[in-house]
């Protein structure tokens, strides 16, 4: 995974509610410093890819129609966006369930609530251990 | 530089945190509903898995808007319904194992939890704590050294709805305070003699200077010292306040605009993306023009900026397809070329193009006329949709919001209310002190409306002195405390004219949304209510449907 070791800048949030994805914003642009996207379902998300091209995917777990697990399977079936790193934002952390995530081939599991203050700090930690 | 973006991250915060607060006091409060409906009648899968999701959202975001405690009771609320979600529909006894008094009271708990101001102390610390503090309302500083004269500035600012936080001298008021405040009034002898102390950092909030001088050179010297205002004193309180409001209104229009760059070179489009988004812009980028409709309409831009010519593509052939579609008619667009030919760009804005640039072009020069083209654009759209007066959208438009959100809330089941206002009296005050005066006031509630109601509440100038205002996902107990708040504050502004001191009082009448067949029986409703009020002595909020005691022969039934 050659990419890993370049700074990461472009994140892709997917997330269906309005609140998160504005706290999201602030702690990835304002305070993290990264190109942020933000899509409020699987369905955006999927047709954005191509004109975006994420370095790295934020998945929310629970969403209407699509949910993240859905999402990620879409994703990796396109081919050219399979090999970029998911990692699911949710706030159901039973181990069985990281475990579901992590075999859908998800690269880490961060647990909501999250404090917009250090999240971008979490990715990058994330993102450097992927290297 | 860092710790002004930090103090900035910390307001948005603060704002999304009210904003946060505001919705989940209304999810608790249709989560309470439906959670006793199925209490009483019942199983319904549906109800059951809406409040499972709704625990689910909660127990995941409470936590990162500062309200730990509440997203922990809701996680342990979710785990313990869990298990029915999936359950089939019937099996009543399962239901009555969860669905008891105390996890009832567990419920009807996490609303005190949110309301019950939520600051409880983050493990985080000081930054995010800093910005989580409640700003419910624009705060204002005031520099006064004279005790009697702060104090009686200061309450008369705070019944028009703003927070006020005094000092005696410039250098008493903290930095923190200063970048999280609205506006800053000093009293003027401080700021012309001892000169500003606040420096002229553009992102300061503007300083206005109430006192006596007088005369052009007095004038000059607050001038040259940084101050951008000025108010003659005795200070007329509403005008003041009215001017607060404008200054605060201009400062968010500032550089919010939204740009949808178009350019089919990868590198020229990142590069206008970051000088825009340096420059405050909230940018969306877009490399193929095929992509160009569905953007516009996802991001609904104020401004276009686009290439002359991008592959076989032409930009001025763009902006005309782009106005086939009433909703764009209107839209604004720039050009950009290293074309400079005359002829072409004649031609470019005969098809419709606004502003035409040619490149090279300078950095600050493309912010500076994004920017003013933005702010112009925006103008003209708010003039187009907004009452003059109050800035409110006019009565055409308020009334078409309440027909979308009747649509709205039938759809998807919510409570949703609308209300008339009607100030009282109002004929007298502006038969006793004029049309000016009378303006003032007018002014003065659709500022209260602003800053006391949510974000998402919609308020509209529907006549003379009567105000529509339309409240999504709001339960009736909730906009009747909201609009309760707004009566009690608007009696206590007291207003002054021809040296005689008046108060004025609101009427307000509400009808719930959804329990009507269109959004024009609902404001029939709400008028109806709003008469009732009127009968009742005014000064008041009246429901629809309320059995009316104190007149005979009124008597409204609600149709829900």
């Amino acid at each position: 995974m050659s990419d890993a070791v370049s700074a990461l800048q472009r994140i892709m949030l997917v997330e269906d509610e309005e609140d998160i994805r504005a706290v999201a914003e602030l702690a990835l642009e304002a305070v993290g410093g990264f190109n942020l996207r933000t899509c409020d379902s699987g369905r955006k998300a999927l047709e954005q890819l191509a004109e975006f091209s994420p370095q790295l995917i934020l998945l929310d777990v629970m969403m209407p129609e699509m949910d993240g697990p859905s999402t990620l399977r879409a994703i990796k079936e396109t081919g050219d966006f399979a090999d970029v790193p998911a990692i699911f934002m949710t706030a159901k952390v039973q181990p069985e369930e990281v475990n579901e995530y992590l075999s859908l081939g998800a690269v880490a599991v961060i647990p909501k609530p999250f404090d917009p203050m250090t999240l971008s700090d979490r990715i990058r930690e994330i993102w450097e251990g992927l290297a | 530089m860092a710790d002004q973006n930090s103090a900035d991250v910390a307001r948005k915060l603060a704002l999304l945190k009210m904003r946060f607060r505001e919705k989940a006091l209304c999810a608790l409060s249709s989560l309470q509903q439906s959670l006793s409906r199925v209490h009483s009648s019942g199983v319904d899968s549906g109800e059951i898995l809406s409040a499972y999701q709704s625990l689910h959202r909660l127990a995941g975001s409470a936590g990162t808007f500062g309200y730990s405690a509440l997203g922990r009771e809701a996680r342990e609320l979710e785990q313990i319904i869990k298990p029915f979600v999936e359950k089939a529909p019937g099996t009543h006894d399962d239901v009555s194992q969860f669905l008891d008094q105390s996890f009832m009271r567990r419920v009807e708990g996490l609303s005190d939890m949110v309301s019950g101001g939520g600051s409880e102390s983050t493990p985080t610390g000081s930054a995010l704590e800093e910005g989580l503090r409640d700003v419910a309302e624009p705060m204002v500083v005031l520099v006064e050294p004279e005790p009697d004269r702060a104090r009686s500035l200061a309450s008369a600012l705070t019944h028009h709805g703003f927070i006020i936080h005094s000092y005696s001298g410039l250098l008493d008021v903290p930095e923190r305070v200063l970048v999280d405040a609205s506006a800053v009034l000093v009293r003027d002898s401080l700021f012309s003699a001892g000169g500003n102390t606040f420096g002229t950092d553009v992102t300061l909030p503007p300083i206005i200077c109430v006192g006596s001088v007088d005369g052009f050179d007095d004038r000059y010297k607050l001038a040259e010292n940084g101050a951008d205002g000025f108010f003659p004193e005795p200070v007329d309180v509403p005008l003041l306040a009215d001017y607060i409001e404008r200054l605060i209104g201009e400062r968010l229009e500032l550089g919010k605009g939204r740009v949808l760059i178009v350019d089919d070179d990868p590198e020229l489009l990142e590069h206008y993306g970051l000088v825009l988004e340096d420059g405050g812009m909230n940018v969306h980028k877009v490399r193929s023009p095929s992509e160009l409709l569905g953007a516009l309409s996802e991001f609904q831009p104020d401004l276009v900026l686009m290439d002359v010519q991008m592959g076989h593509y032409s930009g001025p052939t763009l902006a005309r397809m782009l106005r086939f579609d009433p909703e764009w008619v209107g839209l604004h667009i720039i050009f950009l070329s290293s074309e400079d030919d005359r002829e072409f760009q004649v031609d470019a804005l005969s098809k419709g193009g606004d502003v035409f640039l040619t490149k090279p072009i300078s950095d600050s020069f493309l912010l500076r006329a994004v920017r003013v083209k933005c702010n112009r654009a925006r103008q003209l759209a708010k003039l187009a949709s907004r009452d003059s007066l109050t800035g409110l959208l006019k009565h055409s438009l308020v009334k078409q919001e309440v027909g979308k959100e009747h649509s709205r809330c039938r759809r998807f089941g919510q409570d949703s209310v609308v209300a008339m206002l009607d100030l009282d009296h109002f004929k007298l005050v502006n038969d006793r002190f004029g049309h000016r005066t009378g303006d003032l006031v007018i002014k003065g509630l659709a500022n209260l409306l602003r800053h006391r109601l949510r974000k998402t509440d919609v308020i509209g100038r529907y006549g003379g002195e009567e105000f529509l205002v339309v409240m999504p996902d709001c339960s009736l107990e909730n906009a009747v405390e909201a609009l309760q708040a707004v009566c009690e504050q608007m009696r206590r502004i007291s207003y002054t004219s021809k040296g005689q001191e008046f108060f004025v009082t609101v009427s307000i009448g509400l009808a719930p949304l959804a329990a009507f067949e269109n959004g024009e029986e609902a404001i029939e409703a709400a008028d109806q209510a709003l008469y009732v009020q009127k009968s009742r002595g005014r000064n008041g909020v009246s429901v629809f449907g309320e059995a009316d005691i104190g007149s005979a022969g009124k008597v409204v039934q609600c149709t829900s």
